[in-house]
């Protein structure tokens, strides 16, 4: 077996151990991922090969926004 | 209703027969202990399988006369046919056993069994198998802790049959006092109608009692001390024969087809030879004396007559029926159609040893619903015409799609039942036995992921017209109505691979943002709100019949894909605050 997969089974398995809780991310934490997600979209919109792909990542773009404008309401 | 009125009806006769009657207790107790060591029995040798249990089996029971001699030494030494019949029907569950040879099996131990009327005849005792049951249930949950297949197998069987015989120890206690009550001597009548009145008695006694042996016993300490005439004791032990084969009823209702033919079987067996012999009794009991005479029992000793009476009556079944077993496992076979049973999807994550450990139930139970999903991803693809590997990854959907025109033979119903229903279940069934640990925040999870599991059952179910009109659509004349039925296999085709994608990702803001932009997709190309749906109709390119089916079934696809948006959120978002806004789009 892979060293990977042995880390990757372990890790599981902690997770799995200490995971008592589910997940809860601050807003404001949430809100720097979304930005930051969004300038890497900007990017690969930028340097898209075709029309199509650079249609989907301004969608994909849009829907971050609107996330963001419905955090900003929560905040 | 009426049958929701009758079960209340019985639980509530049965909730005052347990106030009113202590003995009932421990007989309503035993038959509950009986059923779960059937379930034990039967999941120990599914553990079994593919091992030396095996092997033992399909060499001792590969031809009918080995089936028959295997029933008949099995029962004599584990002194039940009923019990036999359980392991039968456990064996044959888990496929460790054919038909023909659990036949043989079931029909020798009727023969073995006789070997109890003997021991009480003779030595006037019988031994307690309830006295053996406590110690197997020791030992069968020790086996269980072993990592062993084998061992853990052996654990389970042993612990079935423990509670197997504390079942029938408790059932025997509780009806100790009513055997005492019991004057047969009251009810003597001569000729023909005696001898039906005491088959019935025999067949009544023997279900309530569960054992034909006890019946037995019963019937020939009666006889002994002269509260029977022996006419009438013979009548009650072929009334016993009868009423033993409800025992194995019993295990078949909670089984497969296989089962249910077994004991079909062995009910017929059973009453056939009965008939027979009634038809014939006085010159059966004639040549019974004869036969006594040259084995030495004394003309008095009815006892020992009727033992022998039992003997000759089941091996005179024995032989009429062992040329036709062949034939009565092609007549059962045509009786109880293979159950779907065999195809059922089974859970892969859900081990109930886990339970214990409730953050790692958590997880199995949430890859199992991904299970689940993977099932439904199957049928949605092929009611839309597609199959998976051809579409999922790919970036030209909207051509593959066109060009599939192939239909694929499909029984949703069917596929519903066997891959969906069942597991849903499962899944359902599992979670109640750790939710209650669990924190509020993953609780609720778990309640969401129930939800998932509900949008998965119904997402298969409004396909079910769906792919009947997609089939029918395809192949008309009419390149509108066909378009518009393409159009809604994209739909459905896309809501699919972005969830695949979805699923690869592992970022719940990716699953968020990729969820919206499908949906303004699907909102974009639904029928209605774009408009199509109009100039379709004022255009006369469709006509009045296909536009209403459209709409109906265009609605069916919107319902589909926003099941499958809404599996995808609860399945790939954790994060509470990621979800709460997801809700909100």
């Amino acid at each position: 077996m892979k060293l990977e997969k042995i880390y990757e089974m372990a890790k599981e398995y902690l997770e799995v151990l200490n995971g008592e809780d589910v997940k809860k991310k601050k807003v404001k934490e949430l809100k720097e991922e979304i930005e930051e997600k969004i300038s890497k979209l900007k990017k690969k919109a930028k340097n898209a090969d075709n029309d199509e792909d650079r249609e989907d990542y301004r969608k994909e773009i849009g829907a971050l926004k609107e996330i963001l404008a419905k955090l900003d309401k929560k905040d | 209703m009426i049958k929701k009125s009758l079960v209340y009806l019985l639980l509530g006769g049965l909730a005052y027969l347990l106030f009113v009657s202590q003995d009932s207790k421990y007989i309503v107790a035993g038959v509950g202990i009986f059923i779960i060591g059937m379930h034990f029995m039967e999941d120990g040798f599914k553990l079994f399988s593919g091992g030396m249990l095996e092997k033992v089996i399909a060499k001792t029971t590969d031809t009918i006369p080995k089936s028959i001699s295997l029933g008949v030494i099995a029962t004599a030494i584990l002194q039940s046919s009923s019990l036999i019949a359980i392991i039968i029907i456990s064996f044959l569950s888990a496929k460790l056993i054919t038909l023909s040879s659990a036949i043989g099996v079931t029909f020798g131990s009727n023969l073995g069994t006789t070997a109890t009327a003997w021991i009480v005849s003779y030595f006037g005792l019988k031994i307690d198998i309830a006295a053996f049951a406590l110690p197997m249930v020791i030992f069968g949950v020790i086996f269980r802790f072993f990592e062993n297949k084998s061992t853990k197998g052996m654990g389970n069987i042993l612990l079935g049959l423990g509670f197997v015989f504390l079942g029938i120890g408790y059932m025997k206690d509780g009806f100790e006092d009513l055997k005492e009550g019991i004057d047969l001597s009251q009810f003597a009548v001569e000729g023909y109608l005696g001898v039906l009145i005491y088959i019935a008695i025999g067949i009544i006694a023997t279900m309530i009692l569960q054992s034909s042996s006890a019946m037995l016993a019963l019937t020939i300490t009666a006889l002994a001390t002269g509260q029977i005439m022996y006419l009438n004791a013979i009548a009650l032990a072929i009334g016993a024969n009868i009423g033993t084969t409800i025992t194995a009823a019993m295990g078949a209702m909670v089984s497969n087809a296989n089962s249910k033919r077994l004991a079909v079987g062995l009910v017929m067996f059973n009453t056939v030879t009965a008939f027979a012999v009634v038809f014939v009794l006085y010159y059966f009991v004639d040549f019974v004396d004869m036969m006594a005479g040259y084995v030495g029992i004394s003309p008095d000793d009815y006892a020992m007559k009727l033992s022998l009476f039992h003997t000759f009556f089941n091996l005179f079944g024995l032989v009429i029926w062992a040329f036709f077993i062949p034939r009565l496992v092609t007549y059962l076979k045509t009786l109880f159609v293979e159950d779907m049973e065999t195809y059922i999807s089974k859970p892969r994550y859900l081990n109930m040893d886990v339970v214990e450990v409730p953050s790692a139930a958590f997880e199995a139970t949430k890859k199992e619903v991904i299970h689940l999903y993977e099932n439904a991803t199957e049928v949605l693809s092929h009611a839309i015409m597609l199959h998976r590997h051809r579409y999922l990854g790919q970036h030209n959907i909207d051509n593959i799609v066109r060009e599939s025109t192939d239909i694929i033979e499909l029984d949703i119903d069917n596929f519903y039942q066997t891959r969906i229903k069942s597991l849903y279940s499962d899944i359902v069934d599992y979670s109640t036995f750790f939710v209650s640990k669990l924190t509020d925040d993953k609780k609720s999870y778990i309640i969401g992921l129930r939800g998932a599991c509900r949008d998965i059952a119904e997402a298969v179910k409004d396909t079910k017209e769906l792919q009947k009109n997609i089939a029918k659509y395809l192949q008309s004349n009419n390149d509108y109505i066909k378009e518009e039925y393409n159009l809604l296999r994209i739909s459905i085709a896309k809501t699919m691979d972005v969830i695949n994608q979805i699923k690869n990702s592992h970022d719940e803001l990716d699953v968020l943002a990729k969820s919206k932009v499908l949906q303004d997709y699907l909102k974009n190309m639904d029928v209605i709100t774009s408009g199509r749906i109009d100039a379709l109709i004022r255009e006369n390119k469709i006509d009045k019949k296909m536009a209403t089916t459209l709409l109906n079934d265009s609605s069916n696809a919107y319902n589909v894909t926003n099941k499958l948006i809404n599996v995808a959120k609860i399945l790939w978002i954790e994060d509470v605050t990621i979800k709460k806004i997801g809700e909100q789009l």
